[in-house]
């Protein structure tokens, strides 16, 4: 980690250097899990009664929570409220930089340190390992459904893989912009030294870590079973109520994973919106923010809103699960002895108030960046900055009144579908706002074609066709044919890797110089670009043609007459995969041995960029003071109504 | 130092996770073998084969004093007894395996051995046989359950159900087989571990389809555990559930 | 400015070329909007013979395919827009090159503005409009001659019972053409959904919940009855067969078709079942094994 500031010689001794770190975290996180795994089955309860409680899941969650405390104590999250809190006064400004990783060198990337840049680069790393496990998950899933037949994996293995590529995207996608740029980059864009709450801001990725950890034991759980056998996951990333009731003992893990993976999702975005409701440094007026900060806000807005909904069908069906609850069983008779009077759309309807704008959640950081990228590129300002804040915000309230187009056909409230059908079809007009802030801001630019720009493009150009296709799903009679077949699954992926994961391309090749120091290679970059993009788009048209003949999703085998659009999506699926490949590969690369950064090797006006490489602990020696917007780039012209712009001039500091 | 570091962490991560996908896949990969039905020689214009299948409540490698008056020296389809399979010795199974092979154009006959104990139908569409033969490849509505006719069985004392159904092939023959497993009674004789000392022994025949095809067969009762009883062995390819080839 | 390289004079782009541009641009757009509709307009009807589209089998098949022949035809301009603009950009004004100079400050005018969002909301209403009128349809539930069938998901297999016809059942659905039918369903476990493509209707199967669609089926045939719904290890074969027949077949059939049920038992209502369920949990737990 090259992002050492010259002022960090590193002061520390061996012990130092360990304690507290993610080792001794991780130390004091497995005895906490056999501490409380061992309490739970050696005195509460041994076996799985069916009528009672299920104590073998009693003892893996009361594992999980010992574990999460020894986790926490391990790397040093106690530190400030044993040192100052029991000692009842604040800490000084030297242990406050000692909190944040001063004089550290590279350990404080690996203990409980509260910078803000620190905790973004630690987001960066993490959600590129869930990215690429995702991706792994995904490369299984097109191996299986290259032809019909039942390949490679039993369907239950199938089902598991499906699960958890959904839900660890979803998480890594929920979290790339917010975790890495609304860390490392909102601060110092708005003029700020740190995030408003820096130690919620530690904990929220300290939630994170395992989480992840806990999520990637799932496919090995199972009690005395061996890999692959045992858990497993049969419910889809929905996790809808009576079928997650029934799956194996993964599905414990996964509601507990998920469950801190929201909490820390809440904690991140609360953080964020503080920090960019109260932390705006003198001059950074509501209109003089870059477009990346109001995508962020919007999101942080629907993560804090939305995601509690979700936590709360996960803490139910945990209840269900472990504690014999009722809140998803439903009386059928059979097994579930002396339950019953619970019901399956309950879970439905928690699930998609979080699972819609949770979507929005991932896009609306793209459409904040994608504007800002193709300003700074094209050299020119935005088109009209009030009208892209308006479609962000308009997007922010539209999409919680949308959720019951996930059931349309489910039978719940069918004399609501008129009214969804016109909020989900309304969503569509502050989105176009976007896209005619975008499309007018790049016409007659100096565009300049580096690898984030072409990304930003490719946003533009893949978006349209997520949002159209996304036309076609909010009409209820077409959507009584489309819904839960394959063309959802090209729909949303047109959304969320054409859309928002090349915005998270765009963003890393844009602010890789400014996080590491170093360049990423352009060469791979355009090799990245190329193979991404020509995969993604013949892999997801192909699905979309199964869709409309009428493949269900989810499936581990499939009729023959889907065969062809299949073979065809597998191996451009291949292609992206290739393509993400290489990026990996560059990041790697240049981390290491990149082209060293200049400080605003791109020209850009925001204040991220006017702040030597690498960012100093405190980010400003002066709290700078903002005379200007982000976008004044371009010839002069007549000032418009309605736009603050005013002419030219340096960023004070 | 730094670069170096990296690179490390870099290879260690990319070798964990391989091992961690071959690990899991590898071990998701370990079924039981298929196993061919005996052949009886022909009847009519079809050939005639059968089959034996066992349900245990769990594993009967488990339980010595089974093995020593049920297993040792016995043979099953014609083959030596199998050895202990799977990795969930207390889930509930079907015994030698789950996935069978049997010729087109033939009547298959099965017996099954229950040694399970009673769970009741959440459907009672699947306590009467459906889709069976008799010996000669006539339809018929009759199953044999310990030596007496059957046509239907009560859904609750219904063990299990053996259902054969299609797997989405446009143009394969529609396959649909059906069969009710009485389960054994409560109060019946039973070692110290609890399995029954005699099963519950269910007869049946069907008519294979005359071309060559893949189906798959379940069981329909909720002998699982988790809500509705459909999750465990029932969610796990290997233990109430498998395919069917017919070539 | 902070530029590195500190912008030096661009040569003023002059209005005539600023014009003329657009008018390019324009131009393009209609071009490639003309192609992309021509080739949609003559290869639409293609669709179902090259298995693209399923069969139109349907009384309300022909609808829905209208409906999405016509979203795709206003579809490709929009999607034709964003394209075109933004590759001219980058292809007349782009260069890999850093630049030297900036582009012109363009801002909106509140008049462009106003134009963009008339147009938005003309469009979304249409698209409302034209879709509420079919949701009527979707809705609607015949009420002469209708045959009433009773649909049952369960993992995994779906199974039919007619209870006009003294509640026989199997795991065929037979359909008479022409003839309005109506489907209860429900689940007995988790939930499903019950699809035929063939006739574009879909509705969940949800436990506890009985829910109901219509259809009429308009085409003899074979179709598949496939789940929508992720349900667990077999859902991708919880598929049957719907043969659509005419009448005298129909009633050939079901005569021929076993009950759905066994008579005495059953009249055991769930909470019995449960009951008996209890007496026989110990059958593991004697054996001191604990279950997955």
């Amino acid at each position: 980690m090259s992002a050492a500031h010259a002022a960090d010689t590193p002061t520390y001794n061996a012990r130092q250097l360990l304690v507290p770190s993610y080792l001794t975290g991780a130390i004091l996180g497995i005895v906490g899990f056999l501490i409380g795994h061992w309490y739970v089955a050696q005195y509460i309860g041994v076996g799985h009664d069916e009528a009672g409680p299920n104590f073998t899941e009693q003892a893996l969650v009361i594992g999980y929570i010992l574990a999460l405390v020894g986790w926490l104590i391990g790397i040093g999250a106690f530190k400030y409220p044993i040192t100052w809190l029991l000692a009842r006064r604040e800490p000084d400004h030297e242990e406050d930089l000692r909190l944040a990783g001063a004089g550290q060198g590279w350990v404080r990337y690996f203990r409980f340190t509260t910078d803000h840049k620190v905790v973004g680069i630690q987001y960066l790393v993490l959600v590129l390992i869930m990215l690429g496990l995702g991706g792994l998950g995904a490369f299984l899933i097109r191996s299986e459904l290259a032809r019909p037949g039942a390949l490679l994996y039993p369907p239950n293995t199938y089902n598991t893989i499906v699960t958890m590529h959904g839900m660890l995207m979803i998480l890594a996608t929920i979290t790339f912009f917010i975790g890495p740029f609304g860390n490392f980059v909102v601060p110092i864009m708005i003029g700020a030294r740190d995030m408003a709450f820096p130690r919620l801001n530690a904990l929220s990725f300290a939630l994170l870590v395992p989480a992840v950890v806990i999520f990637l034991s799932i496919p090995w759980l199972g009690l005395g079973q061996s890999a692959g056998t045992g858990g497993g996951l049969q419910t889809g990333w929905t996790f809808y109520g009576p079928i997650a009731d029934q799956t194996g003992i993964g599905a414990t893990a996964f509601a507990f994973s998920v469950l801190l993976a929201g909490t820390s999702s809440i904690l991140g975005g609360i953080n964020v919106i503080v920090t960019i409701v109260t932390m705006r440094t003198r001059g950074m007026r509501w209109t003089r923010l870059p477009m990346t900060v109001w995508g962020i806000f919007g999101s942080a807005l629907l993560v804090a809103i939305g995601t509690s909904s979700f936590t709360a069908d996960l803490f139910l069906i945990l209840l269900d699960r472990v504690w014999n609850t009722s809140f998803f069983y439903v009386a059928t008779g059979g097994n579930s002895v002396g339950q019953g009077g619970g019901n399956a759309w309950l879970s439905q309807n928690l699930f998609w108030f979080f699972g819609h704008p949770e979507v929005y959640v991932i896009v609306l950081p793209a459409f904040g960046i994608v504007m800002d990228l193709i300003a700074i590129f094209s050299r020119k300002p935005l088109f009209g900055y009030k009208t892209g804040v308006i479609g962000i915000m308009g997007v922010v309230v539209l999409s919680f009144l949308v959720w019951q187009h996930h059931e349309f056909v489910s039978g719940w409230a069918p004399e609501l579908r008129f009214w969804y059908m016109a909020t989900t079809e309304l969503i569509s007009i502050p989105t176009g706002l976007v896209f005619l802030v975008a499309l007018g801001t790049i016409w007659r630019g100096r565009v300049w074609l580096t690898v984030p720009m072409a990304f930003a493009i490719a946003f533009l150009w893949n978006f349209v066709v997520g949002g159209l296709t996304g036309v076609f799903l909010s009409d209820v009679p077409a959507d009584v044919q489309l819904h839960g077949g394959m063309f959802v699954v090209s729909h949303f992926h047109f959304t969320i890797v054409g859309g928002s994961l090349m915005g998270f391309f765009a963003a890393v090749y844009f602010w890789f110089p400014k996080m590491t120091g170093r360049m990423m290679d352009a060469r791979l970059g355009w090799i990245h670009f190329w193979l991404a993009n020509i995969g993604f788009n013949i892999a997801f048209l192909a699905i979309m043609v199964a869709g409309l003949q009428g493949m269900p999703r989810r499936v581990a085998d499939y009729d023959p007459v889907f065969a062809t659009p299949n073979l065809i999506a597998s191996i451009f699926a291949y292609v992206l995969i290739a393509g993400v490949a290489v990026f990996f590969f560059n990041v790697v690369y240049s981390w290491v041995a990149g082209e060293k950064a200049a400080a605003n090797p791109w020209g850009a006006l925001s204040l991220e960029w006017q702040v030597p490489t690498p960012v100093p602990l405190e980010n400003f020696e002066q709290i700078p003071v903002v005379t200007t917007g982000p976008y004044d780039y371009g010839e002069p012209a007549a000032a418009t109504p309605g736009i603050e712009h005013a002419a030219g001039g340096e960023v004070a500091g | 130092m730094g670069r170096y570091i990296g690179a490390l962490i870099t290879v260690i991560v990319l070798v964990g996770i391989g091992l961690g996908a071959i690990n899991f896949l590898g071990a998701a990969a370990n079924l039981p073998p298929t196993i061919h039905a005996a052949s009886q020689g022909a009847s009519g214009s079809y050939q005639h084969v059968s089959l034996t299948l066992q349900t245990y409540p769990f594993d009967p490698y488990q339980d010595n004093a089974f093995i020593n008056s049920h297993v040792k020296g016995q043979t099953l389809n014609r083959e030596p007894y199998p050895q202990q399979m799977g990795d969930n010795a207390d889930w509930v199974k079907y015994w030698p395996t789950t996935d069978f092979v049997v010729p087109q154009h033939a009547i298959v006959t099965v017996t099954l051995q229950n040694y399970d104990g009673v769970t009741p139908l959440l459907n009672p569409y699947y306590a009467i046989p459906r889709g069976i033969t008799d010996d000669t490849g006539a339809s018929t509505s009759n199953i044999t359950v310990d030596g007496k006719p059957e046509t239907s069985v009560d859904p609750a004392i219904v063990s299990h159900t053996f259902t054969i159904h299609s797997i989405p092939q446009t143009g394969q023959d529609w396959l649909f087989v059906s069969v009710p497993v009485t389960g054994v009674p409560d109060d019946a004789p039973a070692d110290d571990a609890g399995m029954p000392t005699q099963p519950i022994v269910t007869v049946f025949s069907f008519v294979t389809p005359d071309r060559p095809g893949q189906y798959i067969w379940q069981c329909f009762d909720p002998c699982g555990s988790g809500f509705n009883g459909f999750g465990g062995p029932m969610s796990t390819k290997g233990y109430m559930s498998g395919t069917l080839t017919v070539e | 400015m902070s530029d590195a390289q500190p912008p030096t004079t661009p040569p003023a782009p002059t209005v005539a070329e600023a014009r003329g541009s657009i008018r390019r641009a324009v131009l393009y757009w209609a071009i490639l909007t003309v192609v992309l509709e021509l080739a949609f307009i003559l290869l639409a009807p293609y669709l179902t013979a090259w298995q693209i589209l399923p069969p139109a089998a349907g009384d309300r098949s022909d609808e829905i395919n209208t409906v999405m022949w016509l979203f795709s035809v206003l579809s490709l301009p929009v999607f034709a827009m964003v394209v075109v603009f933004a590759l001219y950009s980058a292809s007349a004004w782009g260069s890999r090159a850093r630049p030297r100079a900036q582009g012109p400050a363009m801002l909106v005018s509140s008049r462009f503005i106003g134009w963009w969002l008339a147009i938005s909301v003309v469009l979304v209403v249409f698209l409302y409009v034209y879709g509420l009128a079919f949701l009527a349809q979707v809705d609607a539930r015949p009420t002469s001659n209708v045959l009433r069938v009773s649909v049952n998901g369960e993992q995994w297999l779906w199974n039919y019972s007619y209870p006009q016809y003294g509640d026989v059942g199997g795991s065929e659905l037979w359909l008479v053409v022409n003839r309005p039918t109506t489907f209860t369903i429900t689940s007995s476990d988790v939930q499903h959904s019950f699809w035929i493509p063939a006739f574009d209707i879909k509705q969940d199967a949800v436990p506890g919940e009985p829910t109901s669609i219509s259809v009429t089926p308009k085409q003899l045939g074979d179709y598949q009855v496939r789940c929508a719904e992720l349900c667990g290890i077999y859902h991708s074969y919880m598929e049957t067969p719907v043969h659509v027949v005419t009448q005298d077949v129909f009633d050939a059939q079901v005569a021929n078709l076993p009950p759905a049920a066994p008579p005495a038992a059953s009249s055991l209502v769930p909470i019995q079942l449960a009951t008996s369920a209890q007496a026989v949990v110990p059958r593991r737990d004697t054996a001191g094994l604990a279950e997955g």
